[in-house]
C-alpha cells in the first residue's frame, strides 16, 4: 500500500460511534455532589438545634445559657415583626435552606428534547437523606406551630 | 456559576472526549477511567482557567491527551483525583450493573468496523507523538490547525509528525 491510498484508507476509515453512556452520568452526579453540601447544610442545621437545644435545657434545667439567654434577654427589646423574622430564619428557613442544599445535592434533573423524555438521578445518600428528613420535619413543625398560633389569635 | 459552566462543558464534551479516548485506548474500563480522570481535571482547574489563547474544547482534548500519555508511560497510572472524589463523598463512580451492558454494547459497535481495529492496533506501536497526531486527524476528524491548539505544537511540526506516522504505519501494513 503506498502513502496516497493509506492516507484515503485513513480519510474514509469509519470509527465506532458512542452508545449513550450512564458512566456520564454517574460521574457528573458525583463531581457535583464534591461540592460538600451536606457538610453545609450540616451547620445550617445546626443553629436552629442549637438555639432549640438551649431553650429545653433552660425549660428543664432553669439555668441561663446561651444562645437562649441571649434571644430572651435582647429579643424583647426589640419590635414583634423583628423578633417573628428572627425567630422564622431560624427556625423555618434555615432548616428549609437545610433541605433545599441536601437535595440539590442528591438529585439531577436533565432534559431529553431528542426523545421528550426528563431524567431524574437521585442518588441514595444517607446523610443527605437523614438531613433533609431531620430539617424538613423542624421546618414543619415550627412551620405549623406558626399558622396554629396565626388561627388560634385570629380565631 | 462554577458548577453551571462545568455542567455545561461537561455535558457538550463528555460524549466528544470519550470517544477520543476510547478510539486511542480500545478498552473501555481504562477509556472509562481516563475519562474520569479527564474530567476531575477539568473541574479542579476551571477556576483557574481563562479563555486566553484555547477554546475550551481544545482545553479538554488537551488534559485527555495529557491523561493519555500518563496512562502509556506509566505502567501503574492512578487515579488520583478519581480516588480522592471517592474517599471524600463516598461516591463510586462505576456502576457494576451497567458497566456490563456498556462495555458490551460498545463491543458489539467495534466489532462493526474491522478497518478501524486493525489500523488501531499498528498506530498503538508507533511513538506516542505520532499515535496523538493520527488519532486526532483521523479518529477525531480535527484539522491540522485544531491538533496544533490541542497538542500545543506548531503546525509545522503537527505535519511533520502526521507525516511521519503516515510513513511508519505504511511499512507496518
Amino acid at each position: 500500500m503506498n502513502t496516497d491510498d493509506l492516507e484515503k484508507k485513513l480519510e474514509n476509515l469509519s470509527t465506532p460511534e458512542m452508545p449513550p453512556m450512564a458512566h456520564q452520568w454517574q460521574l457528573k452526579l458525583a463531581i457535583l455532589n464534591a461540592k460538600k453540601s451536606a457538610r453545609a447544610a450540616l451547620w445550617l442545621m445546626l443553629i436552629p438545634v442549637i438555639v432549640l437545644g438551649s431553650g429545653m435545657l433552660h425549660s428543664v434545667l432553669n439555668a441561663s445559657i446561651p444562645p437562649w439567654s441571649w434571644m430572651q434577654e435582647y429579643l424583647p427589646q426589640l419590635p414583634v415583626w423583628i423578633r417573628f423574622g428572627i425567630f422564622s430564619m431560624i427556625v423555618i428557613i434555615i432548616p428549609l435552606i437545610a433541605v433545599l442544599l441536601n437535595l440539590l445535592s442528591i438529585i439531577w434533573l436533565q432534559y431529553d428534547k431528542t426523545k421528550h423524555i426528563l431524567h431524574i438521578s437521585i442518588r441514595m445518600r444517607p446523610v443527605n437523606i437523614i438531613i433533609i428528613v431531620i430539617a424538613g420535619l423542624l421546618a414543619l413543625l415550627f412551620i405549623g406551630h406558626t399558622i396554629a398560633d396565626y388561627l388560634a389569635g385570629t380565631g | 456559576m462554577i458548577l453551571t459552566r462545568f455542567s455545561i462543558i461537561f455535558d457538550n464534551y463528555y460524549t466528544a472526549i470519550f470517544s477520543y479516548i476510547f478510539h486511542r485506548i480500545g478498552d473501555y474500563d481504562t477509556a472509562r477511567d481516563i475519562a474520569s480522570e479527564t474530567f476531575l481535571k477539568a473541574f479542579i482547574n476551571i477556576r483557574s482557567f481563562k479563555w486566553k489563547n484555547i477554546s475550551v474544547s481544545f482545553w479538554i482534548y488537551r488534559i485527555a491527551t495529557n491523561e493519555m500519555r500518563q496512562h502509556f508511560r506509566k505502567k501503574n497510572f492512578s487515579l488520583e483525583s478519581a480516588n480522592m472524589l471517592i474517599d471524600s463523598t463516598g461516591w463510586d463512580i462505576v456502576d457494576p450493573k451497567t458497566t456490563n451492558e456498556e462495555k458490551t454494547a460498545l463491543e458489539n459497535e467495534v466489532q462493526k468496523h474491522a478497518d478501524y481495529i486493525m489500523i488501531q492496533k499498528k498506530i498503538k506501536l508507533l511513538p506516542l507523538s505520532h499515535q496523538e497526531v493520527i488519532a486526532l486527524r483521523y479518529f477525531e476528524r480535527r484539522s491540522i490547525k485544531e491538533i496544533a491548539k490541542i497538542l500545543n505544537k506548531r503546525e509545522g511540526t503537527v505535519k511533520s509528525l502526521l507525516f511521519r506516522g503516515i510513513q511508519k504505519l505504511k511499512r507496518m501494513l
